[in-house]
């Protein structure tokens, strides 16, 4: 009972936050729409060309922006010591930073998913690609967040700690990367999205299971 | 074991999620190390219900160390540390103890209301609106509750996170591990903030504290720890 009192506690703190920090959300969107309203200008204005770089752009233009908000998972809760309640709370630190997160991707998952197909447009994609990429960036955050939660407890107290965290996170996004962007070209050559989307649907699980496992074990090492 | 210290509850609880705040602290061979380097070694205590610990030592001697481990923030490089209810039943950090350290532990961009019954629900505790506005008017600060914690003044900052100890059904339910907490407060609330220490004393919880300051509180039974 007061597991899920706990739980919820931390989600609607999360929630509270972005609906009073507008730049939590603002601040990756922006980023966002930088990327992909650049690249239109440096590739030139032929639509097959864009096409098929836009997947790409876009998807990657999401990764990088969610990125953004790594630091915001417990950085700033060390800074100001509230993180220290959660690790002193007697309720098993890893579903307590599964909460966390599972917010942190639901205000950042919508917004980069509602600002995905509106991307697409600069690159001429068809509505159905568009679709297919929204589909695969909405799956595609919760799994960064979730292998970036891991680098950002490492680094809680690190100086330097945003790009540490990119060095250590990226590589492990590289096959949501890779499916991800994936499915979207199935769909754009007109075959079938299903195999890419389940092992991507794989991968989030598998992150799932046990990233905040790791996260928690992390968070304790780094502020002992 | 350490029954015969505990203050008798038995007619006013009744409740059956009522915690007994009889708990017993209980330290044996406790070492602990920062950066490699031993802070202190070979730390026994035991501390009864109803009784002021406070930790004295110089800049460095491993004072805030020993209440993050008495917490369970940090590990201890050897020796345990134990919590025991009442009724001998061994109690995790978390359960037995609420830690007040140097930061505030509040969000700035949230309400003080919003900050406290997030700490409530992480600590188990009670953060329903009434007892957060019982627990800052304890401190004399009820008119903040409404206000974003960034907005207010260092002094407010204080109180209105201190209000996070009182933060409980009943007194006494938890052990307060207090770090510093007189810094920083004006003389009116130091007393305050004392007195509030004596309350909670005799209601019998234990309060572990480590403080530069020489502020009087009313104690029953007070141990010293030199590290």
């Amino acid at each position: 009972m007061s597991l899920r009192a706990a739980t919820t506690a931390v989600f609607r703190r999360e929630m509270q936050l972005f609906a009073r920090r507008k730049s939590d959300w603002a601040n990756p969107i922006v980023f966002f729409l930088i990327v992909c309203s650049l690249f239109p200008f440096a590739v030139g204005s032929e639509s097959e060309k864009l096409k098929l770089i836009g997947i790409g752009v876009i998807f990657v233009g999401a990764l990088l922006s969610a990125m953004l908000s790594l630091p915001r998972l417990f950085e700033e809760d060390a800074r100001d010591g509230s993180l220290e309640l959660m690790l002193a709370s007697s309720e098993p630190l890893a579903v307590l930073i599964l909460a966390r997160i599972a917010a942190l991707s639901l205000g950042l998952g919508v917004a980069l998913t509602v600002a995905t197909p509106v991307f697409a447009l600069f690159y001429a994609l068809p509505f159905d690609v568009a679709g297919m990429l929204a589909v695969s960036v909405a799956m595609a955050v919760p799994t960064l967040l979730l292998i970036g939660a891991i680098a950002a407890a490492l680094l809680v107290s690190a100086r330097g700690g945003a790009i540490l965290t990119a060095v250590l996170v990226l590589p492990l996004t590289i096959p949501t990367l890779i499916f991800g962007a994936g499915a979207a070209l199935k769909v754009l050559y007109g075959e079938s999205p299903v195999a890419e989307l389940a092992l991507q649907g794989a991968f989030l699980l598998l992150a799932l299971a046990l990233c905040p496992l790791a996260a928690a074990a992390a968070l304790k090492i780094s502020t002992d | 074991m350490h029954r015969r210290h505990c203050v008798d509850l038995g007619g006013i609880q009744g409740a059956r999620s009522f915690v007994n705040p009889c708990t017993n602290l209980r330290l044996e061979a406790l070492a602990a190390e920062r950066g490699g380097k031993t802070v202190f070694a070979d730390v026994n205590v035991n501390v009864a219900s109803g009784t002021l610990l406070r930790v004295l030592g110089p800049n460095g001697a491993g004072k805030t160390t020993l209440l993050r481990i008495l917490a369970g923030l940090g590990a201890a490089s050897a020796g345990t540390v134990q919590w025991h209810a009442a009724d001998s039943m061994e109690l995790r950090p978390g359960e037995a103890a609420v830690f007040a350290g140097h930061a505030n532990a509040m969000n700035d961009a949230l309400t003080v209301a919003e900050n406290l019954s997030y700490a409530a629900a992480l600590a188990g505790l009670d953060g329903t609106t009434p007892v957060v506005r019982r627990a800052l008017t304890q401190l004399g600060v009820e008119k903040l509750i409404n206000r974003r914690f960034g907005s207010l003044s260092q002094g407010q900052r204080k109180r209105a996170s201190l209000a996070r100890l009182l933060l409980r059904a009943h007194p006494g339910e938890r052990a307060w591990l207090l770090d510093e907490p007189f810094v920083a407060l004006d003389t009116d609330t130091q007393s305050q903030l004392a007195s509030l220490i004596g309350e909670e004393l005799a209601a019998g919880a234990i309060v572990v504290l480590t403080s530069h300051q020489t502020v009087a509180i009313n104690a029953s039974r007070i141990q010293e720890l030199a590290l």
